[in-house]
Formats: C-alpha cells, structure tokens, sequence
C-alpha cells in the first residue's frame, strides 16, 4: 500500500495501517523529535501524538512532496514548539537517565532503507564546510533564528546567512539524486 | 545568466531557511507570480531540509511504543442509543443533573458554532464582493506548517491562519501589506492556543492595493516599518 492509501485508511479508522506507517516512518519521527527535545519521554509523546493527528487532518498532499518530508516538517514544528514553550517557562529539561530497550520494531526492510539513506544524507553533510554545516544544524535541531546563531557564534549576521543559503545550495545538490 | 541563477538559488534556500529580508521576499514574490514552476524548486528545497534529521545518530524507540501508539490509537466509536432498562437504571435526580450538564455544554458549543457561522457569514459576504482579493500566506522556515488567506475588500480586510506557533519569548508577528514596494503596518497577530489566527483589519484606499503581504518576527512592540525575518509570505490567488 502507499503511503497515501494507508493514511486515508487511518483516518477511516483502521489501526494496522497506522501500524504500518509507524513501522515506516515511526523511528524517524522519533530520532528527530530525541535530537530536538533532548528527552525520551517528551520525545514519545511528541511521536504518538504526530501519528494521531494524522487522522484528524488530511494535510499532507503528495503533489507536494513525499511523505517523510512532510513529517518532518510537521515534528520539527511541533518539536521547537514544545522547546519554546519549555524555554518561556523557565523550566530546566531533565534528561531521563534510564535506558529502555532500543530492538527496533521496524521491518528489517524499512530499517535497513533507512540507514541507507541516512548514510547518504551523513556524506553529503561532510562533504559541507564545517561552518555550513553547523549553522545549518543550529537553526534546524535548535530552531534558532539567524540573528540568535550570529550572536552565539560572533559572526555577522550577513555571514552566517550567506553560510547556510550556501550550505542549503550544496546539499540540494549533493542529495538531488534523492529529492524529487 | 549563472549569476541570475546563483541568486535565484539564494533566495529559493533563504525562503526555506525563513531568513529572507523584505527586499527579498518581495523579489521572490515578484519571481514566483511570473513563474509558479518555481513553487516546485521551493518544495525540493524544503525537502533537502528536511532530509537533515535522516544524518542524526541511531536512536530507536522504545519497542513498546508502537504498542502503546496503538492502544491509544482506538478510533472514535459513534455513541450507541442507551437500552431502556439503562434508562430506568439512572435516578430521577440523576438524570436531571446530566440533563443540566449536557445542557450547558450544549449552550457552550452552541455559541461557538454561531460565533463561528457568523466568522463564514461575513467570508462568504466579502467574497462575493466583486472588489475582493484572496492572498494566499505561506509559513516559511521555522513556521514553515503555518498556513493562510487574506480576504481584502474595499472596506475590511479579513485574516485567517493555521498552525501559527507562538512566537519566541519577547518576540511577536506583524502583518504587512506591500504596495508599490512600501510597507503598510496591519497591526499585530496573536495565536491562540491552537495556533489559530481570526483577525479583521480595517482597509484603506493604501492597503486595498497592496499586490502582497508578510508576516515578519518583530520585537513585542508595534514597529512602524519591519525589521525582523520574513515568516510568512502572501501571493494573489485570484
């Protein structure tokens, strides 16, 4: 099945196949909602809660893009969203000290594609100027503005958008044989 | 020509980056309303950005989260009628009491559901002006889920949006009408809860032709002219 039949399956209720799009995309959404909360329980929450909502809205549109990309979208969101809201209030993050069992419940065909492209993504990363990459990294995983990642790296603001537009432009090139 | 492309590149990964300045998110305005083929280079760029988190170290989920993902994942059963003898079963008093509850809370979302027929009514009422415009506002970077419409008439312009989040601590977002490159101050927009905007903005001759409209990240107080990034961009859809 797509992953379009499944989520129209979803929101008709059928829980195997919200089974199915977790077994797909479950361990992505939770690596990025872990990088960007820095917490296992706020990070869980934040997973089952993007995989409910996709049953209440029908936001993804596959014209648009593929499914991972508008997951992604929606965790980082939802994700800095959640760190703002931490961040307002004041209250320190508590790093969860106990470690669960990490068996993955992915397909070994869905967790072995996975990796393939996270390798890929990882080279073409390296391949970035140091600076690019991390700018890059700050304003997506720390949802920084421009002007917040200037400060913080004493550079012109100017140099740190001319390095991750550049750094953006490289990827896009680097990983075009994957996008689109 | 490579340098057209060059800069073009810079203003479609700005774009998604959400760091573009006024000047250049007017450019790319401009651009996207010549050639709306761009929209499909934006979306491939939104898309290599969103193929960062694929480089982040291995960390799985606990192997019961799919369990509990699905355990939770019940779909709403609709409400069955309740037999007779479960009827008779409540007391008398009981029963008035629910009534009185039910009630309520029928009256509450009966109010909502007015107040927000009444929010269509007056839509549907601009729409049907001849005068009126629709602009499309697109979230960018950060808010790049963020999504809305602006109905301009010669009398009010309306806003809606979707998926705002709040902005960070000390900031807040500012809407501005372009024309003829000049920037029309409408005032601030406040998220609610659910990160939804309903905001009726009074209209003069100025902001009834403004070509397009930003969102911009501001500090808490109204500025007369932007000076933060550009969140949010609004091109003509009719």
């Amino acid at each position: 099945m797509t992953d379009s039949e499944l989520l129209l399956a979803w929101q008709a209720g059928d829980r195997q196949a919200l089974g199915t799009l977790y077994d797909r995309y479950g361990e992505l959404v939770y690596r990025l909602a872990y990088r960007v909360l820095q917490s296992v329980s706020e990070a869980e929450d934040l997973t089952q809660e993007i995989f409910l909502s996709l049953s209440q809205k029908a936001a993804y549109n596959p014209k648009r893009g593929k499914m991972s990309t508008f997951l992604m979208v929606l965790t980082r969101s939802r994700a800095i969203d959640r760190l703002r809201r931490q961040r307002t209030q004041q209250q320190s993050w508590q790093k969860l000290t106990h470690t669960y069992d990490v068996q993955s419940q992915a397909l070994p065909m869905e967790h072995a594609s996975l990796q393939e492209r996270s390798h890929q993504v990882q080279q073409a990363l390296q391949q970035l100027p140091p600076q690019q990459r991390q700018v890059l990294e700050m304003a997506y995983f720390d949802g920084m503005s421009q002007s917040e990642i200037a400060q913080k790296l004493a550079t012109p603001l100017g140099t740190v958008k001319s390095w991750s537009r550049n750094g953006l432009i490289q990827l896009r090139q680097l990983l075009k044989d994957h996008v689109g | 020509m490579n340098d057209n492309r060059d800069h073009l590149d810079h203003l479609l990964a700005g774009y998604t980056l959400g760091d573009l300045s006024s000047e250049e998110s007017a450019e790319l305005q401009q651009l996207l309303q010549t050639d709306p083929k761009l929209l499909q280079e934006l979306d491939r760029y939104q898309e290599t950005l969103a193929m960062l988190p694929l480089a982040l170290r291995e960390s799985s989920p606990a192997a019961n989260l799919r369990e509990r993902l699905l355990a939770r994942g019940v779909p709403q059963q609709p409400k069955g009628k309740p037999s007779w003898w479960v009827i008779l079963a409540l007391g008398f008093g009981a029963a008035i009491a629910l009534l009185g509850v039910d009630s309520i809370l029928l009256r509450r979302q009966m109010a909502e559901t007015l107040a927000e027929l009444q929010n269509h009514r007056e839509t549907v009422a601009m729409l049907r002006q001849p005068q009126s415009r629709i602009i499309t506002l697109q979230g960018m970077g950060i808010i790049s889920t963020a999504a809305g419409r602006l109905v301009v008439t010669d009398q009010k312009a309306t806003v809606v949006i979707a998926n705002l989040m709040p902005p960070p601590p000390g900031k807040s977002y500012q809407l501005w009408g372009i024309r003829d490159g000049k920037k029309l101050n409408c005032g601030k927009l406040i998220p609610d809860a659910q990160g939804t905007i309903y905001k009726n903005i009074v209209t003069d001759r100025l902001l009834m032709e403004a070509t397009s409209f930003m969102v911009t990240l501001e500090p808490a107080e109204t500025m007369p002219q932007p000076t933060g990034d550009t969140v949010m961009m609004g091109t003509a859809s009719i």
